[in-house]
Formats: C-alpha cells, sequence, structure tokens
C-alpha cells in the first residue's frame, strides 16, 4: 500500500486507517433549555470549580459566545449555543484529572503588549494585549510556507503558483527581538516552523540569528526528511545552535507514520553521528487511527535513548469544519491518551504519574532564583502534561514513583519569599538556605523505589550546591521527557485557555499571536498577515531563478524503500527492539 | 508602504463590534483593528491603496462614524510601534 514514486500526502494511509473505526465518543444529551439554566448559575472562570463559563469561539460564524464548561459521566464537556445551533464537545476525558490539574492554574501577568487595544473582541483582535496572561514561553517563526510533502489536510504549504511567504532575515531579527524584549519576562526559546523549515538555504544564518538575539533553546519543527539525507547538513545545524529537533513522528508503521517511516533510520543515525541536536518526537495523536501505538511510541524513544530526549503527543486539533460523527470518531484529549498510554505500557506509565505543565512552571521558577534566567510556563493547566521516566536497567521508572513532585512543589512555593531573595543572599547565606531545601527534599524521595543505576539524590544535591541547571545534565542523559500539547480548535474553544497561552507566533507586521488564535482563526493571522507579506508566484521566480517548485518536493522511490527495507539500520532502529513495558 | 491610521467615535453595541472587528480584521487592506464596542471607539490602520478612506467609512455608515484623528504611517513605522518594548504599561505581574 506504500505510495512510492510520488510525494507523501498520507491521503490513501489515512482511508486505510479509518477503514476500521474502534471506537466513538458519544456526546450527551443536553438541551437548550438545561443548557441556558446551567448557564445561568455557574460563575465565570475555572477557579470555582465545574460548572463554569467561558467564552468560545462558532465554527461558522466565527462569533464569540458564552460557553459552558461541565461535568457529565466523569468528563467534561463544552457546550455553546451559536447561530448555527447547539454545539457540545468533549473538553477533557477525566474530570478527576481536570480537576487534580486545575490546582496548579497560574496568576502570572504579562505587562508588555503590542498592539493598541484592550481585548474587548478576544480573540479577534490579538496581538499580545492587556487582557493576555501569560509572556512568550515558546515563540514560533514561520520560516515559509513551502513544504516537501503534500499533506492531505494542509492547507497552508504552497501549491503550485501560490504565493510563497518568507520572511527576510531583517524581519526575522525584528520578530525575535521583539518576543525577547517582552516585560517582565522575555522569550528564551524559539522554534522555527513551516511549511519545512529546512528548505531554507539560510536556515544556518537564521539559527545563528536567533543565538545572537539571546535565545538559549533553537529548536526546529521538521519532518526530518532532508537530514535523512544530509549528513553535514546535520553537522551544520547542531554547529549553529540548534538544541531540538522537533520531529513529525505519528506511530511506527508506514501507514501510521507515513510522512518520514522509512527516513526515520537515517535521521537518527545522521544525528547520533553528529553528536545531536536531541531530537523530540512528535505525534500528532487521533483516536482510531494512531491511538493503539502510543506505547510502542514511547518504547522506541527508550530504545533512542541517547539520542531522543523526549515524546511531546499532540492530540489532534481540527482542521475546518468537521461534522459531529468525524469528531466523534478522531477527537482525543489530554486523559484520553493518558489513559491509553497506561493500557499499553501496562501501568508502567500511569495516569497520576502525569502533571499539569504550569507544575513544571512552579518548580522553573525556583531553579530561576538559581540561575537568574527565567523560564516560566504559565500555561493554562488544560494546555497540556507532562512527566519524565527513567530507564533504570530494564525498568522504566516515571518520577512520580520515588519523588513526591506535588509535595516537594507545595514546599517551594512556601519558600518562594525565601527564594526570591536569592540574589542576594551571600555565600553562606545561599549553602544554608540551598542545604535547608535539600534535607526537607529528602523528605518527598522515597529511596525504595528510586533508580538503582545512577544516584539521583546525588544529582539532585549536586544541583542545589552548585545552583545551576547544568548540574542536572545527567537526569537528562537517563530520562525520557513525555509531554502532551492539546492545541484548541473551534469545537473545544475556551478562550480562557487563550488568554493564558505560552506559545505564541510572531508576525512580520508587528504582532505576537497566541498559537491557538493563529491556527484556529487564520483568516485574520496566519493566511492574512501571510498573503499581505508573500511573494507572488512570478516575484518569487523572478528573485530565484534557478529555482523549481517540484525541486522542493520529496519524492519517496520504490527502490528507497525496499533499500530501506533490507538493511541493517532499519531493523536496528524499528526491529530489534527492547519491549521495556 | 503607506497606511492611514484613523481614530474614530462609532455608535455600535458590543456585539456589532465584535462582527464588525470579525469583518474589517479578514480584509487584507488592514493592518490593525480595534473596535470597541464599550467604550465606542475604533482606531483601524489600513492601506489605501487597496480600501479607501471613503470605502472604509461607507463599511461603517451604520455607526455614524466621527473621526477623532488621522495620520499617516509608513509599515516600518507601525511595526516600531509594536515593539514590545515601546509597549510597557507596568501591570503588576
Amino acid at each position: 500500500m506504500e505510495n512510492a514514486g510520488e510525494t507523501p500526502s498520507g491521503e490513501k494511509e489515512f482511508a486505510q486507517s479509518t477503514k476500521h473505526i474502534r471506537e466513538i465518543i458519544e456526546h450527551p444529551e443536553i438541551s437548550e433549555e438545561e443548557f441556558r439554566e446551567m448557564l445561568k448559575s455557574a460563575p465565570f472562570g475555572y477557579t470555582k470549580g465545574l460548572p463554569y463559563k467561558t467564552y468560545s469561539i462558532c465554527p461558522e460564524t466565527r462569533s464569540i459566545v458564552q460557553a459552558l464548561v461541565w461535568e457529565k459521566n466523569g468528563m467534561v464537556w463544552i457546550t455553546k449555543k451559536c447561530p448555527e445551533g447547539m454545539l457540545t464537545e468533549v473538553y477533557y476525558e477525566d474530570a478527576d484529572m481536570f480537576k487534580r490539574f486545575s490546582r496548579w492554574a497560574y496568576d502570572w501577568k504579562l505587562t508588555s503588549f503590542n498592539v493598541e487595544n484592550t481585548g474587548a473582541n478576544c480573540p479577534l483582535d490579538c496581538g499580545l494585549c492587556q487582557r493576555h496572561y501569560s509572556h512568550t514561553s515558546l515563540l514560533n517563526i514561520v520560516l515559509t510556507n513551502r513544504c516537501n510533502l503534500s499533506c492531505w489536510y494542509c492547507f497552508f504549504y504552497a501549491k503550485e503558483g501560490q504565493p510563497i511567504y518568507e520572511p527576510t532575515l531583517d524581519q526575522i531579527r525584528v520578530m525575535l527581538r521583539n518576543a525577547k524584549k517582552e516585560q517582565s519576562i522575555g522569550a528564551n526559546a524559539v522554534q522555527f516552523t513551516g511549511g519545512e523549515p529546512t528548505l531554507r538555504d539560510d536556515i544556518i544564518e537564521i539559527i545563528k540569528i536567533a543565538k545572537e538575539e539571546g535565545y538559549d533553546h533553537v529548536q526546529l519543527n521538521t519532518d526530518g526528511i532532508r537530514l535523512a539525507f544530509e549528513p553535514e547538513f546535520v553537522k551544520r545545524i547542531r554547529e549553529a545552535g540548534v538544541n531540538t529537533l522537533y520531529m513529525s513522528y505519528d506511530g511506527m508503521t508506514p501507514q501510521t507514520n507515513w510522512k518520514n517511516h522509512w527516513e526515520v533510520p537515517l535521521i537518527l543515525e545522521n544525528v547520533r553521528r553528529a553528536g545531536g541536536p536531541g531530537i523530540v518526537l512528535v505525534p500528532t495523536t487521533i483516536r482510531n487511527v494512531n491511538d493503539h501505538e502510543l506505547g510502542a511510541m514511547i518504547n522506541f524513544g527508550l530504545n533512542h535513548l541517547d539520542i531522543i530526549r523526549g515524546v511531546n503527543f499532540q492530540p489532534l486539533s481540527m482542521v475546518g469544519r468537521v461534522p459531529t460523527k468525524e469528531r466523534q470518531r478522531f477527537r482525543i484529549t489530554i486523559p484520553g491518551a493518558i489513559k491509553k498510554i497506561e493500557e499499553q505500557t501496562n501501568g508502567s506509565i500511569a495516569r497520576d504519574d502525569w502533571y499539569a505543565i504550569p507544575i513544571a512552571g512552579h518548580i522553573a521558577r525556583f531553579f530561576e532564583e538559581f540561575t537568574g534566567k527565567r523560564y516560566y510556563m504559565t500555561s493554562h493547566f488544560a494546555c497540556g502534561a507532562a512527566t519524565y521516566v527513567f530507564l533504570d536497567g530494564e525498568e522504566v521508572i516515571p518520577i512520580p514513583r520515588f519523588i513526591d513532585v506535588e509535595g516537594f512543589v507545595e514546599f517551594l512555593e512556601e519558600k518562594a519569599e525565601e527564594l526570591s531573595n536569592w540574589k542576594r543572599l551571600g555565600k553562606l547565606q545561599k549553602l544554608k538556605v540551598g542545604g535547608e531545601i535539600f534535607l526537607k527534599f529528602k523528605n518527598f524521595y522515597d529511596e525504595k523505589y528510586a533508580p538503582k543505576s545512577f544516584d539521583v539524590l546525588s544529582i539532585i544535591k549536586n544541583a542545589f550546591a552548585r545552583g545551576t541547571y547544568d548540574a542536572l545534565g545527567e537526569f537528562h542523559h537517563k530520562t525520557l521527557f513525555l509531554g502532551m500539547m492539546h492545541f484548541q480548535d473551534e469545537y473545544n474553544y475556551d478562550v480562557q485557555r487563550v488568554e493564558r497561552c505560552v506559545i505564541h507566533y510572531a508576525m512580520p507586521d508587528g504582532r505576537i499571536v497566541p498559537f491557538c488564535a493563529f491556527n484556529v482563526i487564520p483568516e485574520l493571522y496566519r493566511d492574512k498577515v501571510q498573503a499581505q507579506f508573500s511573494y507572488s508566484w512570478e516575484e518569487w521566480k523572478a528573485l530565484h531563478p534557478d529555482w523549481d517548485y517540484k525541486k522542493d518536493k520529496y519524492i519517496r522511490t520504490k527502490e528507497f524503500i525496499e533499500r530501506m527495507k533490507n538493511s541493517e539500520l532499519y531493523k536496528k532502529t524499528y526491529l530489534n527492539l527492547k519491549w521495556y513495558f | 508602504m503607506e497606511l492611514t491610521k484613523l481614530e474614530m467615535r462609532l455608535k455600535v453595541e458590543p456585539k456589532e463590534a465584535q462582527k464588525l472587528q470579525y469583518e474589517l480584521s479578514k480584509n487584507l487592506a488592514t493592518y490593525r483593528v480595534s473596535i470597541n464596542g464599550y467604550t465606542k471607539k475604533a482606531i483601524i490602520i489600513f492601506d489605501e491603496s487597496r480600501l479607501s478612506k471613503k470605502e472604509l467609512l461607507d463599511l461603517l455608515k451604520n455607526y455614524e462614524p466621527e473621526i477623532a484623528g488621522m495620520e499617516h504611517l509608513t509599515i516600518e513605522e507601525l511595526i516600531e510601534s509594536s515593539m514590545s518594548w515601546r509597549n510597557v504599561r507596568g501591570i503588576e505581574g
């Protein structure tokens, strides 16, 4: 069924994957009257628990309407009344997890803005404004809308004859600087994305510019195809300063991972030889399509722990108008994916091993006092989840099995005031406070369940004593980061999540826009601004006389597939794997 | 590219303001749109080569626009004015 001899688009593979629907999410019944009654008595905002009111967007009319986030049958739903009718969508598949995560809501507020408005029509009047709560934790910059693949569902990449969007180096520098200088916390991390960012010939220069502008974390959001065939290029991007390859990886088979299944062995090998950058696998997670392979993808990461730093699952966000039936088939939320991981790893990575993303912010806040750098993650608690798993010989140990992370973070919060004075403390006082925290830390640490093959406690002690992130370095080589990031769509849209968003796009018109505004309302942001700043096809051709659209496109040949199938590298990458669960 | 910045008062209700915000923001001629249905103030920055002032005011005629200010600026000036270091409002974090 492999589509050799053409540019991968995934259309046939998707059709094949969805022939047999294993399960659907039944939406609960709610009448308009019940909805109105609940809406009347529910408080606004999540701080008082479920149910609560929020604002959402209507798929057809783009009206901003009140919505109800409510609980039924152990799940959390969002219901709204749009001009086009009543609409209910699953918001979170586990109400208990929702409640546990909501404890870690954050109260930070951004102080620098870049549009002259009040957010009265949020999210129709972005960039960052007075109504936004979070600074930019991860800045996205679209480098091009050219792409080497032709994904069937993608409306974004330039088809033949269409305008080409490709910001200049000066524009990129301005976008980087804008986010870097946000008050009170500037962006430290940037992701270059596309299209396919590696198609740009000046990508090395762009990476260097990001470093010059003070970004310590630079990641490339890539399908990895170029990296498979140009080992020297991998070295060059590493040397230029890329820390992470945020690489599309949707499954374990050519059907589920039609984008780069055959190329991944080469990519991994080239990264290994180049000594980096570290890879984070990014599976777009779709119910009934690849949700049966989530455990296997984690296992894959553990088998290549020398170069794979993490697996960051992205539950599907729907594109465009999607009928209810299809949403019921394909929608999966963070707890849904976590449940499947628990099942598929035989309980080795369980539901309670995960944390809401803001908790990482609380931990980071503590280390920020040491390092003087600020990496707050003040996102909405429902946007993401994360954990770390340790590979201890043949055993996989999630961090909460031996560290009471929530208890420790609560303790750190109590210590917040003392820690905020950290910079002003003398050396002896620092040692005293560090020592005190370390001693207390031991109360949250259970040696019995801790990894045996390396000394976690001494690494932590070292970190407290030296007060640096670097001292935690060994952690990163023995652990796999597991994350979930659920971007929204028109159906589950919660404006309160957008207000808290920490993953932003810089636009060439000077604005910085939250991810779920930029991509969910493309006619106002992504598509519009790129139309304003694009080259027409003719202009682009005149500027690049040697450029050929067809040469951008990757053709996977039958011969290549055969060669890979029979290679030792393929076996080493996919077949000779240890099963850790 | 030269842009025009119009500051206006509009007789517009919040719900209508939202619709107007959306419709004007979609237009490729606009670079900034802020229609506040509560304060009744509007700021629109647009490219007159794509949408004339007259056409814009026609689109707004139901809301009886009163021009409170007008200036011209380049796209570079607009971008520069949007940089984060120029827009620190000092709200406590």
